[in-house]
C-alpha cells in the first residue's frame, strides 16, 4: 500500500513538476547539449573513418597521441616517441596511469591489439588502410612498444592523431566479441558512454578517473540534429547549447540575437578543384587561364562572409606545407591572353567539364556555378554534373571524372602528406592527375624519413602543382558555430568541438 | 471470417515476392557502388575488387537474389555495409519508434479527419461552409515536410511551446525494454520520463497527421451527404429521431465505412511519410536509417527496411479492411 | 374529433418562378379508427399530403394556404419540437421500400431499441418481441436488415410503427414493392393491427382496387387535387368522376368478362406544365371536356360521395368495348422449343449453388402470345435470358426455328438476334442517353451496315407504327416521358421484324393509363406484324389481358401451364390458387 502511494505521489510530483516547468531543455550549469549535424558510424572507433566523428569519439577514447588546438602533434598516451634515423620503425614510451573505463589498466598490448592485432585477426577495419607499412609491433614492457615498418614511415605519428587512431582494449574486447563491444565500449577517455540510441542521441557522463585534465562538465549530450534548418531552430529556441554547420548567413543573424555568439572558424579543409591532365585540360595554358580568372576573395564574401582564407597552394596558413608570400594571383586579364595564346577567346571558347556536389559541403553547388560565371567571362565554357561523393572516387577509378571537380578535403593534421600528398598521388583514389612526371614526384616523397628534407620536399611539390595547373586551391573552409553566450569551449584549429574543452560562465 | 482472414494473408505473400523482386533489381539496376563505399577512401582498386567479391556481388543477379532471398526467409537480413552490424538489430532498434510515431499520427489524422469532417458536414450550406472548404484545401497543399518545418518554426521557436529533436529532453535516461519507448518508460514507472517522450512526439506526429487528415475530412463529408439520402435517414426521421442521434447513430455508422477503407490507404501513405518527418526532427526511427542508406548506398539496409515498408502497409491496410468487415454486417458473409 | 383534418390545404413550389400548387385546395377527414385511401397515379402529390403531415417537404415545397390539424392540433403551425415529439408516438409511418428503410449496420434488435426506448418503454426486449409477435415475426431482433426479405422487412417496420399504439398511421404505397403474395399478408396485417388498436390509417396507393379492398373510404387524387371522395366500395362499384372511371377501365381486371383496355391519351401534367394550366386539370385528357373546363376550377360537390365534376351525368358514356377471346395461332408452326432447360449459379466465397430455372419445357408457336408469372425468385428473368442467350444454360435444349441455339458459337447468336429480341424493364436505363431517339430505333440496321437514308425512312416508319410523331426521332431519351421511352424500346426491338419478342416486365413501374396505351401497342403491332411474344410480368391481370397461354412459375420450376383463361378460371395448383386469391379485386 505504502509502494502503491508512494509510486503515485511521485508520479504526480513529476507531472506537477513538468507541468509547473515551461520547457525545461537546458540541464544545468554541470551539463551541455550539443546540436551534431551527424552520428557515429557504430562504437568502434577503429572502424569507420568518420571525419565529422572525430571530436565525438575524442571524447569517449584517446589517441596515442594527440594534436593542441593549433594542431601540433603532442604527446597523449604516448609519453615519448622516436623514429630511427632510417624511419622504418618507431619507438613508443605509453604513461602508466592511464586506466580504461572498466578499470582495467592500458598497456601497451593494447596498442598492439589496436593497431596491429585487430587487423591480423582478419576484423574489417578502416584503420587497416593508415598503416599500410607496419609489419608488427613488438611490445618490450607494458610501456614500451616498437612499431617496424617496410619502409620508411615518417608520417606514422601524424597518422596516429588522426581518423580512427583510437586506442581500444584488448583484453575486454576479446571477452565480450566486437559485437559486445560494439553494444557497451570502454575507452580511457574523458567522458564514458552511458546511453546511445542511433541518429537520435548520444549521452556521456565524466569519467572521474581519466588521467588528464578533468572536464568542468559533468554530463554531455549530443542530439543528432542532421536537417540544418531544424539545428538553426534548435540553438535559436535554446533547446541546444551550441551547434555547426549552419548556413553563413544564419550563423550570422543568430549572432546578432541577443544570448547567442555566433562563430566562423577557419578550419584545416581546403576547397579546391581537382584536375586532369588530359582532354580538354591537356594544354597548360587553358589550366592556368582557368586558375587565373577565380576571384576566390568574391567567393569567400559571397559564400563565407569574408571568412575563408583565398589559397594558393593546397595547404592552409600556420601548416608546415605552406610557403608564406607564394601567392597565385586572380589575374582575368591574364587569363585571356593564355587563352588567346591557344587560340581561345570569348567568340571561341575552350570547352570543359566540370563536377560538383550538391550538399556535401556547404554552398558547394552554388559554388560551381559562381566558378562556371567567372569562366565564361574569360572564355572557357563549362558543363556542370551534379554528383554524389561516392560517386567521385568511382568515376575516377574508371577514369570518367570530367576535367575538374569542385572538391573538399579534410585534414585534421595539417601535415602537407596528407594534403598536396593525398591530393596528387596518382595511386589514391583522390587524384584525378595521372601524369608521371609528377606522379613519380609525389609517390617517392611518401618515403623520405628526415622531417626537414620531408616538409621541404612536399613544399616544392606543391608549388610545382600549383605552378603547373595540376591543382587548383580555392579557400580554407570555415566552420559555422553557434553557441550560448555563456558556453565556453577550446577552438582548435581543425574544427574539434570537444566535450572536456566546454565550461559555462 | 477466419478463412477470409488467411485467404488474405496467402494474398500477400506474393505481393512480398514481387515487391523483394522490384528492390532487388532497382538496386542492381542502379549505377551505385556498394562495394566501393564499403572501403574507406584510401582503398585501392585490388582491395575493392576483393570486396566485392566478398559481398557477392561479381555473381549473377538472378544468383544474388536467390541468395538473399534464401537469408531473408531465414531470418537473416545481412550485415550493414556501412556500419558492419547486422542489418536485423538496426531494424530491431528503429521500427518500434517508427511505429510509435506513425501509430501516434494515425491516432492524430484519423480523429481530425473524421472530427473534421463531422464538422464540415455541419457546416454544409451554413456561411461557414466555404472557408473551411478553403481551410482544408490549404491543407492538402502543404506536404508532409512543411507541414514538419512549420511546426517546428511556430511551436518550436517562435513560441518555443514544444520541443522538435530527439525524443526525450536531454537530463533523462531512456529506459530500454522493449524498444517501445512509451511503453518502456511506463514498465519502468518513470512517468516524468513518458511526458517527456509525449511531448517529443507532439510535433512530428501532428506534421504527419495534419498533412494526411484533409482527405479524410472530406471522403467523410461526402460520404455522410450520400448517406443522408438514403432512405433509412428519412424513415428515422419520421419516426422521430433527433438530428444528433440520426448523425451519429445512423448516418456515422455507415458513412464511416467507405471512410475507413481511405484511411487504410492514407495510413499506409502516412508510414512511408514518416521518413522526412523522421529527418528534420532528428527522431531515431526506420526513415533515418533509410535515409543514411540510400546516401550510403548500403543495399542490404534498403532491401530490408523496404521490405519492412512494405509488410507494414500491407498489415495496415488488412487491418483496416477487417474492421470494415466487422463493422459492415453485409459483408460478413451471411 | 377526427385524427387528421386538411381543410384547403395548398402545398405550393416555385418553379421557374412560377408558384405551382402540387397539392391544391385538398379537404378531408379521418376519423378515429377508420382507413382513408389516397389514390392517385404517380405524380399526383399523393406522398405529398403525407410529407406535409411530417413536415419533411422537399426544399422548394411549403404549405402556403389551407390547414392541416392532428387531433384538434395544428401541424403547420406546431413548433418543430412539438411535432417531433408527435413523430414517432402519434403518428406512425410505413415507408415504400421496406428493404432500404432500416439502417443496414444496426441489427433490427438496437433500432426496436432505439425506437422503444424513446417511447420510454424501460424493458424494450420483451415489448419487441411481443411486437414482432402481432406480425407474425419470430425473434430476429439479433439479425440484421440484409438477411430479411422485403416482406419480413415490412413486417418488422409495421411492428415498430404501431409499437407505439399511435392515433395515426400514414402508409406510403406500402406494398408496391411487394410480391403480390406477400402484398396480400402485409395488408390483412395491417387491418388486423388497424383494428385491434383502433388506429387510422392514411393509406396511400396508386391501386384502386387493393384501396378499395383496404380501406373504408376512397379520395381520388388527379394533379394535386381530389376529384372524387366517398365510400370504398361505392367509388369502386360506381366511380362517378371521370377520370376515375377511365382509370378503372385502364387497369386489367383479374376476373369477369374480358374487356379492351380505356387507352388515356397523353399523361397526367407535371408541376411545371400545371403553372400554365387553368380550369380543370382534367380537362385536357377528359373525355366528358368542354370549353368551360378549362375556365374555372371544378368544385368537390356531394355529401357522403364528393364529386369534383359538373358532367357526372354523362359517366356512363365512357365504355370499353368487350373483347373477343385471344386469338390462337393460325399457322400452329412451333417458333421456339424448349425441353428440360436448366440453370445454376455456382456459389461464390462458399455459398450454395443456386438452382434459378430447374427442368423447364415448354413451346411458343408462331404469333402466340404466352405469359410467364411468378413471384421474385421465381426465375421467370432467368428463363428470359437463357432464351435470349444472355445467360449460358447448364442443361437442356433451346430451338429457335428449328435450329438449337443452345451454343454460344457467332453462328447461334446471329440466329438467335435475327429470330428473337429483347425488350427490358426499366427504359431510362435501357436507352442509350447519348444517341437521338432516331438512331435508336434503328440499331439493328446500323450494325448491320445499312445507309443512312433508309434507316431515317426506317425510323420514320417505326415512329408512326408506334404512334408517336415524327419529330420526335430527334429528341434525345432525357427529353421523352417513361411510357414515350418504354415505346422507343419496342420500336428498336422490332427494327429487325424479330419473331419473337421478349418483354422482361416491360409495363411494371408505369401509370395504369400509360400501361393501357402500351397493351393496346403491343396488341395492335400483333395484328400488323405477326410476332410471337414471351411477357414475363408479375401483374396476372396484364397477362390476362394480352396473354392466351400461361406459364406460372414458382422456385425455377413451372407448376402450372395452360391456356390463360383456363388456367385463371379454373387453377390446379395450390400455389396458382393462392396468386390468384391475392390478386385485389380477385372475385
Amino acid at each position: 500500500m505504502v509502494q502503491l502511494s508512494r509510486r503515485v505521489f511521485s508520479a504526480g510530483a513529476s507531472l506537477a513538476s513538468i507541468l509547473a516547468s515551461l520547457p525545461a531543455w537546458a540541464q544545468g550549469r554541470d551539463s551541455v547539449t550539443i546540436g551534431w549535424p551527424s552520428d557515429v558510424t557504430g562504437w568502434d572507433p577503429n572502424q569507420r573513418f568518420t571525419p565529422d566523428a572525430q571530436g565525438i569519439y575524442k571524447m569517449v577514447f584517446d589517441q596515442p597521441l594527440d594534436q593542441d588546438p593549433s594542431l601540433k602533434l603532442i604527446p597523449s598516451l604516448i609519453k615519448a616517441w622516436k623514429l630511427a634515423p632510417d624511419g622504418m620503425s618507431l619507438d613508443l614510451e605509453f604513461r602508466d596511469d592511464v586506466k580504461f573505463h572498466d578499470g582495467s589498466k592500458m598497456t601497451a598490448e593494447d596498442f598492439q591489439w589496436t593497431f596491429f592485432g585487430r587487423v591480423a585477426a582478419g576484423q574489417k577495419l578502416d584503420i587497416a588502410n593508415s598503416f599500410r607499412k607496419l609489419t608488427g609491433i613488438d611490445v618490450i614492457s607494458p610501456t614500451k612498444a616498437v612499431m617496424k615498418f617496410n619502409s620508411p614511415a615518417p608520417t606514422v605519428p601524424v597518422w596516429l592523431a588522426f581518423l580512427g587512431s583510437f586506442m581500444v582494449p584488448k583484453a575486454y574486447m576479446e571477452k565480450v566479441g566486437v559485437d559486445g563491444f560494439v553494444a557497451k565500449p570502454v575507452g580511457t577517455g574523458p567522458y564514458k558512454l552511458v546511453e546511445y540510441q542511433m541518429n537520435g542521441r548520444i549521452v556521456l557522463e565524466r569519467n572521474d578517473d581519466y588521467w588528464g585534465t578533468k572536464p568542468k562538465l559533468k554530463r554531455v549530450v549530443i542530439e543528432i540534429i542532421k536537417d540544418p534548418s531544424a539545428r538553426v531552430a534548435a540553438i535559436q529556441s535554446g533547446q541546444v547549447d551550441i551547434t555547426v554547420g549552419v548556413p553563413v548567413r544564419e550563423a550570422e543573424r543568430l549572432g546578432a540575437i541577443a544570448g547567442l555568439k555566433g562563430e566562423l572558424n577557419p578550419i584545416q579543409r581546403v576547397i579546391l578543384l581537382q584536375v586532369r591532365n588530359d582532354q580538354g585540360f591537356s594544354d597548360q595554358n587553358i589550366r592556368l587561364a582557368a586558375h587565373h580568372a577565380i576571384d576566390k576573395a568574391a567567393l569567400s564574401k559571397a559564400f563565407y562572409g569574408g571568412a575563408a582564407v583565398p589559397l594558393s597552394l593546397p595547404a592552409t596558413p600556420g601548416t608546415p606545407g605552406d610557403i608564406a608570400g607564394f601567392k597565385f594571383p586572380y589575374d582575368p586579364a591574364m587569363a585571356i591572353k593564355l587563352l588567346a595564346a591557344s587560340g581561345y577567346s570569348l567568340a571561341k571558347p575552350a570547352k570543359i567539364g566540370m563536377a560538383c556536389t550538391n550538399g556535401q559541403f556547404p554552398n558547394d553547388y552554388d559554388m560551381a556555378r559562381a566558378i562556371v560565371a567567372m569562366w565564361k567571362k574569360v572564355g572557357i565554357e563549362a558543363e556542370l554534373e551534379v554528383i554524389e561523393y561516392a560517386k567521385y572516387f568511382e568515376l575516377n577509378r574508371a577514369g570518367k571524372l570530367p576535367e575538374t571537380t569542385l572538391y573538399s578535403f579534410d585534414n585534421a593534421t595539417g601535415d602537407p602528406e596528407i594534403y598536396s600528398g593525398y591530393l596528387l598521388n596518382p595511386k589514391l583514389p583522390f587524384s584525378p592527375w595521372k601524369d608521371p612526371v609528377l606522379g613519380e614526384k609525389v609517390i617517392a616523397q611518401f618515403n623520405v624519413a628526415d622531417e626537414t628534407k620531408r616538409i621541404e620536399g612536399w613544399r616544392e611539390i606543391s608549388k610545382e602543382a600549383v605552378t603547373i595547373g595540376a591543382c587548383m586551391p580555392l579557400l580554407q573552409s570555415v566552420q559555422t558555430l553557434v553557441r550560448k553566450d555563456g558556453m565556453g569551449y577550446t577552438k582548435y584549429g581543425n574544427g574539434w568541438v570537444m566535450g572536456q574543452t566546454m565550461g559555462w560562465g | 471470417m477466419l478463412a477470409a482472414f488467411l485467404r488474405r494473408l496467402l494474398a500477400v505473400a506474393p505481393i512480398l515476392a514481387l515487391v523483394s523482386l522490384l528492390l532487388f533489381g532497382a538496386l542492381r539496376l542502379l549505377p551505385i557502388d556498394p562495394a566501393a563505399m564499403s572501403m574507406p577512401p584510401t582503398a585501392t582498386k585490388v582491395e575493392i575488387e576483393a570486396a566485392r567479391q566478398a559481398m557477392g556481388l561479381d555473381r549473377p543477379v538472378t544468383v544474388q537474389y536467390a541468395i538473399w532471398l534464401g537469408q531473408t526467409l531465414r531470418g537473416d537480413f545481412g550485415n550493414s555495409i556501412h556500419m558492419r552490424r547486422p542489418v536485423a538489430g538496426l531494424l530491431a532498434e528503429t521500427l518500434p519508434a517508427t511505429i510509435e510515431l506513425s501509430l501516434a499520427a494515425m491516432v492524430i489524422a484519423g480523429l481530425l479527419g473524421l472530427g473534421g469532417g463531422l464538422g464540415m458536414f455541419a457546416l454544409r450550406d451554413r456561411r461557414g461552409e466555404a472557408v473551411a472548404e478553403t481551410v482544408t484545401t490549404l491543407m492538402m497543399s502543404l506536404p508532409e515536410f512543411l507541414w514538419a518545418l512549420l511546426l517546428i518554426f511556430v511551436f518550436g521557436v517562435l513560441l518555443s511551446a514544444l520541443p522538435f529533436t530527439g525524443r526525450l529532453d536531454p537530463g533523462m535516461t531512456r529506459p530500454v525494454v522493449t524498444q517501445f519507448l512509451l511503453l518502456d518508460t511506463l514498465l519502468v514507472g518513470r512517468v516524468d520520463v513518458f511526458f517527456s517522450a509525449v511531448r517529443h512526439m507532439i510535433l512530428p506526429a501532428f506534421a504527419l497527421g495534419v498533412a494526411f487528415a484533409p482527405p479524410i475530412m472530406r471522403v467523410l463529408r461526402a460520404s455522410l451527404i450520400d448517406t443522408y439520402q438514403e432512405d433509412y435517414i428519412r424513415q428515422a426521421r419520421l419516426r422521430g429521431v433527433g438530428e444528433t442521434r440520426i448523425l451519429l447513430g445512423h448516418a456515422l455508422q455507415n458513412a464511416i465505412l467507405p471512410t475507413l477503407t481511405l484511411m487504410g490507404v492514407q495510413f499506409g501513405f502516412l508510414f512511408g511519410g514518416s521518413l522526412l518527418v523522421e529527418v528534420i526532427y532528428s527522431y531515431p526511427g526506420m526513415g533515418n536509417l533509410m535515409v543514411d542508406a540510400v546516401r550510403n548506398a548500403d543495399l542490404p539496409i534498403i532491401q530490408a527496411v523496404g521490405l519492412t515498408y512494405c509488410v507494414v502497409v500491407l498489415a495496415i491496410t488488412a487491418g483496416v479492411d477487417g474492421l470494415v468487415m466487422l463493422l459492415n454486417p453485409r459483408l460478413r458473409g451471411t | 374529433m377526427s385524427v387528421l383534418r386538411a381543410e384547403n390545404l395548398c402545398v405550393t413550389a416555385r418553379i421557374d418562378g412560377v408558384d405551382v400548387a402540387a397539392l391544391d385546395g385538398l379537404s378531408l377527414t379521418l376519423a378515429p379508427g377508420k382507413v382513408l385511401g389516397l389514390v392517385g397515379e404517380s405524380g399526383a402529390g399523393k406522398s405529398m399530403l403525407g410529407r406535409a403531415i411530417a413536415q419533411l417537404l422537399p426544399p422548394g415545397f411549403a404549405v402556403t394556404a389551407g390547414m392541416l390539424e392532428f387531433a384538434g392540433r395544428d401541424l403547420v403551425a406546431m413548433a418543430p419540437d412539438q411535432r417531433q415529439n408527435l413523430l414517432g408516438r402519434q403518428i406512425g409511418f410505413i415507408p415504400q421500400e421496406p428493404l432500404s428503410a432500416l439502417n443496414p449496420v444496426r441489427s433490427i434488435g438496437s433500432q426496436f431499441a432505439e425506437h422503444l426506448r424513446r417511447l420510454g418503454i424501460a424493458d424494450w426486449r420483451s415489448a419487441a418481441i411481443a411486437a414482432l409477435e402481432s406480425v407474425q415475426l419470430p425473434d430476429l431482433l439479433d439479425r440484421f436488415p440484409h438477411q430479411l426479405s422485403g416482406g419480413m422487412c415490412q413486417r418488422v417496420l409495421i411492428a415498430m410503427a404501431f409499437a407505439s399504439k399511435p392515433a395515426l398511421v400514414v402508409a406510403d404505397e406500402p406494398t408496391t414493392a411487394l410480391d403480390v403474395t406477400i402484398q396480400a399478408r402485409i395488408v390483412a396485417l395491417m387491418r388486423d393491427l388497424q383494428v385491434a388498436q383502433n388506429t387510422a390509417v392514411l393509406f396511400i396507393t396508386h391501386d384502386l382496387r387493393l384501396a378499395a379492398q383496404v380501406c373504408d373510404e376512397i379520395a381520388v387524387l388527379y394533379a394535386g387535387r381530389v376529384v372524387e371522395h366517398g365510400p370504398a366500395d361505392v367509388v369502386l362499384a360506381q366511380p362517378l368522376h371521370p377520370y376515375t372511371k377511365c382509370l378503372l377501365l385502364a387497369a386489367p381486371a383479374i376476373s369477369g368478362p374480358r374487356t379492351a383496355l380505356y387507352a388515356l391519351p397523353d399523361q397526367m401534367p407535371g408541376l411545371r406544365a400545371l403553372a400554365e394550366m387553368s380550369g380543370c386539370r382534367f380537362a385536357p385528357r377528359c373525355p366528358l371536356a368542354r370549353d368551360a373546363c378549362r375556365e374555372s376550377v371544378p368544385a368537390l360537390a356531394g355529401d357522403t360521395h364528393k364529386i369534383a365534376c359538373p358532367h357526372i351525368a354523362e359517366i356512363d358514356t365512357i365504355t370499353v368495348p368487350a373483347l373477343a377471346p385471344a386469338m390462337v395461332a393460325a399457322t400452329g408452326e412451333t417458333l421456339v422449343s424448349v425441353a428440360g432447360l436448366g440453370k445454376v449459379f455456382r456459389g461464390r466465397f462458399g455459398r450454395k449453388p443456386t438452382i434459378a430455372v430447374r427442368d423447364v419445357s415448354f413451346s411458343i408457336a408462331a404469333g402466340e402470345f404466352v405469359g410467364v408469372v411468378g413471384e421474385s425468385g421465381s426465375g421467370k428473368s432467368t428463363l428470359a435470358r437463357l432464351l435470349m442467350g444472355l445467360e449460358q444454360k447448364t442443361s437442356g435444349e433451346i430451338r429457335l426455328a428449328g435450329q438449337d441455339v443452345g451454343g454460344w458459337g457467332a453462328a447461334a447468336r446471329r440466329l438467335r438476334l435475327r429470330t428473337a429480341q429483347m425488350v427490358f424493364q426499366d427504359p431510362q436505363s435501357a436507352l442509350n442517353p447519348r444517341r437521338r431517339v432516331g438512331a435508336i430505333v434503328t440499331q439493328a440496321l446500323e450494325a448491320a451496315g445499312v445507309g443512312l437514308a433508309e434507316r431515317r425512312a426506317r425510323a420514320a416508319e417505326i415512329l408512326a407504327d408506334l404512334g408517336m410523331p415524327l419529330e420526335l426521332a430527334d429528341r434525345a431519351p432525357s427529353q421523352l416521358s417513361g411510357g414515350q421511352r418504354q415505346r422507343v424500346n419496342i420500336g428498336r426491338a422490332l427494327c429487325l421484324v424479330p419473331k419473337l419478342l421478349v418483354a422482361d416486365e416491360i409495363v411494371s413501374g408505369l401509370d395504369v393509363s400509360v400501361q393501357a396505351q402500351l397493351l393496346a401497342l403491343l396488341a395492335r403491332l400483333r395484328a400488323e406484324h405477326g410476332f410471337a411474344l414471351l411477357l414475363i410480368s408479375h401483374d396476372l391481370a396484364v397477362v390476362r389481358y394480352l396473354c392466351e397461354r400461361v406459364m406460372v412459375m414458382r422456385n425455377g420450376e413451372v407448376v402450372e401451364a395452360g391456356r390463360t383463361d383456363e388456367v385463371f378460371a379454373n387453377p390446379q395448383h395450390d400455389y396458382t390458387r393462392e396468386l390468384l386469391a391475392s390478386v385485389p379485386g380477385a372475385a
